[in-house]
């Protein structure tokens, strides 16, 4: 009996050693399984991070004059927050009646890094007087503020990340961490029984689960490898894994992982992973410079971040991080005075700002530019930096003044008001330097969310007369800003079909200046230039300045009847305001990888239309467009300083356009229906105004400076009435004009002359005469 | 003819014979009228241009501050670091746009670059730029045969 007995406890033994035996390999299998696994995924990419998209850098130098409502609601969302005493720490800003006192923010771009330094802006009026480094008092003659973050590029997980390096994050953020998840981190092999059986017993008495034992390796074998579900061959998998983690690599490699990949919480859609995002987003500024009550409400967030989201949830972040005060506290990590007073601290964060596009249309337009070069999941995986030229301040001034423009016209013309957002009043803006190419603000629409239509990079409108300059510019060789041309009516045949050109409003002079014409607007002067010039030739200049959009030569074609894309015209209109060269429209400026080597990288490129001479001329008559012509009313607009610019409005009132420009900056300003219904406004009542309020906003762009004469240009006293060089102190009415040296008039004023004061004598005796004869007595 | 009306014919003699004195000896009629009376007198040459916005006495913000980053720039280039150079040197010509002496830097680093397409075009603008100042003019002679060298 008592042998059977053994014999059968001998081979239940021997079966339990058998199971046990297999059971063990199984797992020395598959934990060998798994190895390769966390290998695979851990060598590889460990994370998708999203591109981000940047503006330009922001230059501050004395004597600049700015805007100083945009400028400071630049820094405020680049972060900077403003605190009632002096700035101490990166971010902070304090405005003052005449002066702003900063701490900037590290820049860490290629090429371009700079440590965050204390900084005191004085202001005269609206100038900067002085800068100012608060630590050193050296006087700065120039500062480059940081570029701001205008969008990223998720993929269809919509994490939002940044990594950080646990060798630069201070100590008290990860003790913080350990103390709160897992305090016995560095001293078990991935699963803790110790930390398990105290999970078990406070569970047991609290009767729910009240505590965790899965130690920080298991949460990350969790997240990277399992499914949240709860069950009893996940919890086994997921010892496994993390017992095979902590053989394969080290605790600061799984501390680091696990930093980075933790999730902190939901900013609409897009969730906040790591430890560096969470630090962007609700303290605004980078991990390493959490402060220590700071560090410990961010680990407080680990267990439940929606429920202690200190935005959401104030009074329970505030209870939370004092927990994991006390929980540092006991460890020993910090004081019983650190305790004290970071516990007194209130919960402090920065306001949400969601990741909704800046500038959309802008970023529309780069991210087709974009999409050539990378596909989609590079651009949301491979955190690329994105550098554009976009001038924050500028898009949002233009934003502004579109908006105030059409709802003003909107006020005034009751008519033009539509109830469907799809049909209303439409208006776009774009904003270039002329020289550089660089586009600075690109507003496509009125309302984004209304229509995404690009009405600058995609719409195809009538030019109008803003065209005009193009068809003057052909005649520069033979004419002069002085010739004069025909005001006369005439009928042109084109393809068997009579049209008769007519002016926008009655001109009763017979003869105009060249430059007169232009500056009113002549349609039938305009007309009978392009008709003697040659249409070939006009179409020719039109051609050269890189319109895509078909083009024959027709009459009208002086006139603008054909379509252009609004950028080609911006870009067309930039040669005139940079000596004859055309730069090539900017939007994407550098591209760098994750590890900050540049990628790409687009220049600023020129190519040469015109000579500087004609250049200049065509800005001298479009100066006295906007002094004399349809753009005068600019002077009571607040445009006192130097500016060149036509209005353009196309038949039937269709589009109203004004294309204006310094030496430093071009705006082109279109409005109108989408369905080209009529407006019944023209350029100078409609866009101008926009135009005017956009300029006066961006006073850091307006240096005030004058177009500079280049070389081959002459000035000469002309008579206005005949156009000819004048005779000194015969013509009754002269004027200082501006010639290309090769094309100067020759003759000299044949309507007065040396003897035209003895005939006005004759004249005048001829009529006195006979009223003489009549008034006798 | 009443009195007052042969008072009226001698004035306007009068006023006649003085006109007619002045004509002959200055050539300066009557009835004279400008709508704008330059304080200075342009030479009628494009160089006479260059020499009057050579005049210009001081420089505005923008343009010192474009001095400034193109000194930065030239240390850039100094170092060989065509690239950052370039980059400071785009936004000293956003700044001043008429910096001549920027696009001279600028054709410098695209010489670095080996890129001689793009460093023409920016001598090009430079000589533009510089055109009247003897010593900018011979640096950007020498510049011009520099670029033709590696094209």
């Amino acid at each position: 009996m008592t042998g059977r007995k053994g014999q059968r406890w001998k081979k239940a033994g021997l079966f339990l050693l058998f199971a046990l035996l297999v059971g063990g390999i199984t797992t020395v299998l598959y934990c060998f399984y798994l190895s390769f696994e966390i290998e695979k995924r851990f060598s590889g990419r460990r994370w998708q991070i999203p591109s981000r998209v940047y503006s330009d850098v922001t230059l501050l130098y004395p004597g600049q004059r700015l805007n100083k409502g945009l400028f400071f609601q630049k820094l405020r969302d680049l972060g900077y927050r403003e605190v009632p005493r002096n700035p101490e720490m990166p971010g902070e800003m304090r405005i003052l009646p005449e002066s702003l006192a900063l701490f900037l923010k590290d820049i860490k771009m290629t090429g371009k890094k700079r440590k965050g330094f204390p900084l005191l802006i004085r202001f005269e009026a609206d100038q900067i007087e002085s800068l100012e480094r608060r630590d050193t008092g050296q006087v700065l003659p120039l500062m480059e503020m940081e570029p701001e973050a205008l969008m990223l590029f998720f993929g269809p997980e919509r994490e939002q990340r940044r990594l950080v390096s646990i060798d630069q994050l201070p100590r008290h953020l990860i003790h913080a961490v350990l103390a709160i998840e897992d305090s016995r981190f560095f001293h078990h092999p991935g699963i803790d029984p110790i930390g398990m059986a105290r999970a078990l017993v406070t569970n047991l008495l609290s009767g729910g689960i009240r505590q965790g034992g899965s130690t920080l390796t298991q949460q990350l074998a969790k997240n990277y490898f399992l499914t949240p579900k709860r069950t009893f061959s996940r919890k086994f998998k997921e010892m496994l894994i993390a017992l095979t983690m902590e053989a394969l690599y080290d605790k600061k490699t799984i501390l680091e992982i696990y930093l980075n990949e933790i999730y902190f919480g939901q900013k609409g859609s897009v969730s906040i992973n790591g430890i560096g995002e969470a630090a962007q987003f609700y303290f605004g500024k980078p991990a390493q410079d959490l402060s220590l009550d700071e560090s410990a409400l961010l680990a407080g967030l680990i267990k439940a971040p929606n429920r202690y989201s200190p935005h959401r949830h104030p009074q329970a972040a505030l209870k939370r991080r004092n927990r994991v005060l006390r929980a540092m506290f006991k460890e020993g990590w910090i004081s019983g005075k650190q305790l004290k007073k970071a516990q007194s601290l209130p919960v402090r964060t920065v306001g949400v700002k969601r990741y909704g596009k800046r500038a959309p249309y802008f970023m529309d337009y780069v991210s087709r530019q974009l999409s050539r070069l990378y596909p989609r999941e590079v651009l949301s995986g491979m955190g690329l930096t994105i550098y554009t030229t976009l001038d924050t301040q500028v898009q949002r001034a233009a934003e502004k003044a579109l908006a105030h423009g059409l709802a003003r016209l909107e006020r005034r013309h009751p008519e033009l008001k539509r109830l469907n957002p799809s049909e209303r009043l439409q208006g776009a803006i774009l904003v270039m330097h002329p020289k550089t190419g660089a586009i600075l603000a690109m507003v496509g629409g009125r309302d984004y969310s209304a229509s995404q239509f690009n009405r600058i990079t995609q719409a195809r409108r009538q030019p109008g007369s803003t065209i005009k300059p193009f068809v003057y510019l052909s005649a520069l060789d033979t004419f002069t800003p002085a010739s004069l041309l025909s005001n006369e009516p005439r009928t042109y045949t084109v393809d068997g079909h009579f049209w008769q050109p007519k002016n926008y409003k009655p001109v009763f002079r017979k003869h105009l200046r060249l430059k007169e014409a232009l500056a009113q607007s002549v349609n039938l002067a305009t007309v009978d230039l392009a008709m003697r010039i040659g249409l070939k030739k006009v179409v020719e200049t039109i051609h050269k300045f890189g319109f895509s959009t078909p083009l024959r030569p027709y009459p009208a074609v002086s006139l603008g009847a054909f379509e252009v894309i609004p950028l080609e015209l911006a870009t067309a209109y930039c040669a005139f305001a940079a000596d004859g060269v055309e730069p090539f429209p900017l939007s994407l400026k550098e591209v760098y990888d994750e590890n900050g080597k540049l990628v790409k990288r687009k220049y600023m490129t020129l190519s040469s239309v015109i000579p500087p001479s004609k250049a200049y001329l065509m800005t001298s008559m479009l100066q006295y467009a906007v002094t004399h012509g349809t753009g005068r009313s600019l002077s009571r607009r607040g445009i006192t300083f130097p500016v060149a610019g036509k209005t353009g409005t196309t038949n039937n009132y269709r589009d109203a356009w004004f294309v204006g420009y310094t030496p430093e900056v071009l705006a082109l300003i279109w409005v109108g229906f989408d369905d080209n219904r009529s407006t019944g406004l023209t350029g100078a009542s409609a866009a101008l105004p926009i135009w005017a309020e956009l300029m006066t906003a961006i006073k850091h762009r307006i240096s005030r400076n004058v177009f500079k004469v280049p070389e081959g240009i002459v000035k000469k006293r002309i008579c206005v009435e005949s156009g000819q060089l004048a005779w000194p102190d015969i013509c009754p009415v002269t004027e200082e004009e501006v010639f290309l040296s090769e094309n100067v008039p020759k003759r000299r004023c044949t309507l007065h002359g040396p003897n035209y004061g003895l005939r006005i004598m004759r004249k005048r005796w001829e009529k006195w005469v006979p009223e003489t004869e009549e008034g006798g007595p | 003819m009443p009195k007052n009306r042969m008072c009226l014919v001698l004035g306007l003699f009068l006023l006649f014979l003085t006109a007619c004195v002045r004509q002959v000896a200055l050539r300066v009629p009557v009835g004279h009228v400008s709508r704008d009376h330059p304080a200075e007198t342009w030479k009628e040459t494009g160089e006479g241009a260059q020499q009057a916005e050579k005049a210009v006495p001081s420089k505005s913000p923008g343009e010192v501050a474009s001095v400034s980053l193109m000194e930065q720039a030239r240390r850039y280039l100094d170092a060989g670091d065509a690239e950052s150079a370039i980059r400071i040197l785009e936004q000293s010509i956003a700044l001043n746009p008429y910096n001549g002496r920027g696009y001279y830097l600028l054709a410098e680093a695209w010489i670095l670059k080996k890129d001689p397409k793009r460093a023409l075009s920016f001598n090009r603008m430079a000589r533009s730029y510089l055109k009247g100042d003897a010593a900018w003019e011979k640096r950007i002679r020498e510049q011009y045969r520099k670029i033709k060298l590696i094209q």
